[in-house]
């Protein structure tokens, strides 16, 4: 009787048992590896199935924006663990689907009604997005995104110019899943040097701090199987205002004094000798200053380099080395200048000096600037220099 | 009283740490920044050394009636009936809170980790473990809260430590905020008492220690572990997301263990390590309450029928947890519980000193 009863109490005791509510074996889940967002066509709007709304359009919308969602679904199936054998290609491990809605949660929706399996975020790498939409606002996008929790903070955000479907089909011949090679290519360009630290979550901050704007790398689809980032968009509140070509990002990495370096630089010499310079080191000094109700900021920017390569010469010597540092000093104010002039002329303060300002004189900031439009006037216009200190540290295995 | 238990200095300090790293650690960032914007470190600094008055008068008490736990000093030093008025208040107040924070729980758990579980079910099962154990033995409960105090902790420091190279200066200053009042000032200050106001819990454990004289000493120390680890995690959650972003979302620490990457790339996602330890520290910080509960219901009844007691504080806490309707609501209820909790470490224990002083009450000496 006894035994009978401690039988039937642990029967009960394992309806007790949780886990069981949220159990999505892989195969039942669609795990999305990329996103592209883009602008749907005119004649494309139709097929929007009122999957979160009834007809006649989405409540309250007046700016009548339809997204079209590209999405790169893993079949779990094709994935090979293990050594890759090769000959395989790539595209038939994913699924690219396409979806359209009024939101992103509409479009996902939409996906969601036309799927056997649940859609999972977790695995998510890359969110292409289209310029159109990121010039236009970019928050509406973000909302989702943040809210979801699945969604990892550590995948990247990236702007394409061309449509941005184009670029999530980009497929590597050799690699299984193509996102991940997507995003690898951008993770890994931070290891080089050649990308700032901003993915969502750092993109997400940036973008709502005051008095910091965003930056997003640009990325451009190169033959159909591999990406390219091709330069930064940087924004002025919520929306994208420029972009960057690729050298440019160096300056932005130099000015945040960010690490490793990896941008080389072409200089000549007097005598026509050509160098390639490589920075592996970049430092920043920020100076805010506010005299008489008037901000300026001074940067100084230290630069550690190698020469990598020397053309059409070959007399390198420690003369030379200081002239070919001089030529650098010179080029690099002269471009840093520039470009910063650039972003006052876009009102887009992708260095953070207006939070520098406001962390250092907040009286100031509180009497005077308070908003960040207001701030955008007062940064247009206010004095900004960049000094750099470029100095060459080694040149390789070549003594000349 | 006769009672075999005794209790090391360390898991005295162990107690302490435990119970203050609890569940409240995820969202507090928010609710201190929410408050006094960039001066939340300095706000938090503040209201911890604050709670230190709090320890130290809790731990002198201790020394003075060094048999007997709060329920019975109050008895003494109060007379009967007010003794026992604000001894109900006491454990109406544990009970409470143990509710709230349970829910508080079991929403994060809903809303980041298992979406499709009842939350009922994440509340039954947290309240359910800690009903299991028993209280009848003071030294088990020592035990738990110096096994699980390391699992709680390193993985926090483990989520901390690699955020700090995505620090930003211009978010931490300038470091008295912008525009702050005295009064905004103290309600954050007022946040973190609120948050760490469970370390109450030591006064129903001073008597069983091995040598109460020592408490003050290792309340103190275990106290600073807590105090520590809330301030660096106000700090760097601020430095990290500053005080913009902070306020766009429930739980900044979890967002932040969400976006570290740790260095080398060995793991992925660290955020699973920072969900588990917490549930550990959850875990720990419920079990006090409900410990301080039933045993103080026990003794002011004056019985040893601990799992009759358990077994109703049981289903009360579990009515309490399902009482907000939803998440907004819930921090609504906990805030304003909590701030009875910061008048109940501070202001009432030197109260009760001061009077005690007053009658010359002295509880029997060892």
């Amino acid at each position: 009787m006894k035994k009978l009863f401690i039988i039937i109490f642990f029967c009960i005791s394992s309806l007790f048992l949780t886990g069981c509510w949220d159990r999505y074996e892989l195969e039942e889940r669609a795990n999305i590896l990329g996103l592209a967002v883009d602008i749907a066509e005119e004649e494309e709007g139709n097929s929007v199935p009122n999957v979160t709304h009834e007809e006649g359009g989405y409540p309250g919308n007046d700016k009548d924006t339809l997204y079209k969602v590209t999405a790169q679904l893993a079949i779990p199936g094709k994935i090979k663990l293990g050594p890759e054998k090769g000959g395989e290609e790539s595209q038939k491990t994913a699924w690219v689907l396409e979806s359209y809605g009024y939101t992103m949660k509409d479009a996902m929706a939409n996906l969601q009604q036309q799927l056997a399996e649940k859609i999972y975020y977790g695995h998510l790498q890359i969110i292409v997005v289209n310029k159109k939409i990121v010039e236009e606002d970019i928050t509406d996008i973000n909302d989702f995104l943040k809210r979801e929790y699945e969604v990892r903070r550590t995948a990247w955000m990236v702007v394409s110019e061309e449509a941005a479907s184009n670029i999530i089909q980009a497929a590597p011949p050799l690699e299984t899943v193509p996102s991940l090679y997507l995003s690898n290519t951008l993770d890994n360009s931070v290891r080089l040097g050649k990308l700032p630290r901003e993915f969502f979550g750092k993109f997400w901050v940036d973008l709502s701090d005051i008095g910091v704007d965003a930056v997003l790398p640009i990325v451009k689809n190169i033959d159909n199987d591999r990406i390219m980032v091709s330069g930064l968009a940087y924004f002025k509140g919520d929306k994208m205002v420029g972009r960057t070509n690729p050298l440019q990002i160096g300056q932005y990495l130099a000015v945040k004094g960010q690490n490793p370096g990896g941008y080389s630089v072409a200089i000549a010499t007097e005598d026509g000798a050509n160098y390639m310079v490589e920075s592996y080191e970049r430092n920043s000094k920020f100076k805010v200053k506010v005299t008489n109700g008037k901000p300026s900021a001074f940067i100084n920017v230290e630069i550690n380099g190698m020469i990598e390569e020397e053309t059409q010469s070959n007399n390198l010597s420690e003369e030379k080395l200081y002239e070919i540092e001089q030529k650098l000093c010179e080029l690099s104010d002269k471009v840093f200048n520039e470009f910063k002039e650039k972003l006052q002329q876009n009102q887009s303060d992708i260095y953070a000096i207006g939070a520098r300002i406001r962390a250092q004189y907040p009286k100031y900031w509180n009497d005077e600037v308070k908003t960040d439009e207001k701030w955008s006037e007062i940064y247009k216009d206010m004095d900004i220099q960049i000094k750099v200190d470029f100095k060459i540290k080694g040149s390789g295995m070549e003594w000349k | 009283m006769k009672h075999s238990d005794s209790i090391s200095s360390i898991q005295f300090a162990s107690i302490v740490t435990g119970t203050m790293v609890g569940i409240s650690l995820l969202g507090l960032p928010r609710f201190v920044v929410q408050e006094v914007g960039n001066a939340a470190p300095i706000a938090s600094l503040f209201g911890i050394l604050c709670s230190l008055v709090g320890v130290v008068v809790v731990t002198m008490l201790g020394k003075k009636f060094p048999k007997q736990t709060i329920i019975s000093y109050n008895k003494i030093v109060l007379g009967k009936f007010l003794g026992n008025f604000f001894n109900i208040i006491l454990i109406v107040f544990f009970l409470l809170l143990m509710g709230l924070e349970t829910r508080q729980f079991a929403e994060v758990m809903v809303g980041a980790l298992l979406p499709s579980t009842p939350i009922q079910v994440s509340i039954f099962l947290i309240i359910f473990l800690c009903s299991v154990i028993s209280f009848q033995n003071v030294s088990s409960f020592a035990f738990i809260h110096f096994f699980y105090l390391p699992l709680s902790i390193i993985p926090l420091f483990l989520v901390l430590i690699p955020s700090f190279r995505d620090i930003e200066i211009y978010h931490l200053l300038p470091i008295f905020g912008h525009n702050v009042s005295i009064n905004d000032f103290l309600n954050g200050s007022l946040r973190i008492g609120q948050a760490i106001s469970n370390f109450l819990v030591i006064a129903m454990i001073i008597p069983y220690m091995k040598n109460p004289n020592k408490s003050v000493k290792s309340g103190v120390w275990g106290f600073l572990l807590g105090g520590l680890i809330v301030f660096s995690l106000i700090t760097i959650t601020l430095g990290v997301f500053g005080e913009v972003t902070i306020l766009e979302m429930f739980w900044p620490a979890l967002v932040l263990g969400r976006m570290v990457q740790v260095p080398g790339e060995v793991l992925a996602r660290i955020d699973a390590i920072l969900i588990i330890s917490w549930i550990f520290a959850v875990f720990t910080s419920l079990l006090s309450y409900f410990f301080f509960s039933v045993r103080g219901i026990a003794e002011m009844l004056n019985t040893e029928k601990h799992r009759v007691i358990k077994i109703i504080g049981f289903l009360a806490v579990f009515c309490i947890a399902l009482i907000p309707q939803n998440i907004y609501e819930m921090y609504d209820y906990i805030l304003k519980i909590t701030t009875v909790g910061v008048l109940l470490i501070i202001p009432y224990p030197l109260l009760i000193l001061m009077i005690a002083k007053l009658r010359k009450k002295k509880g029997d000496t060892i």
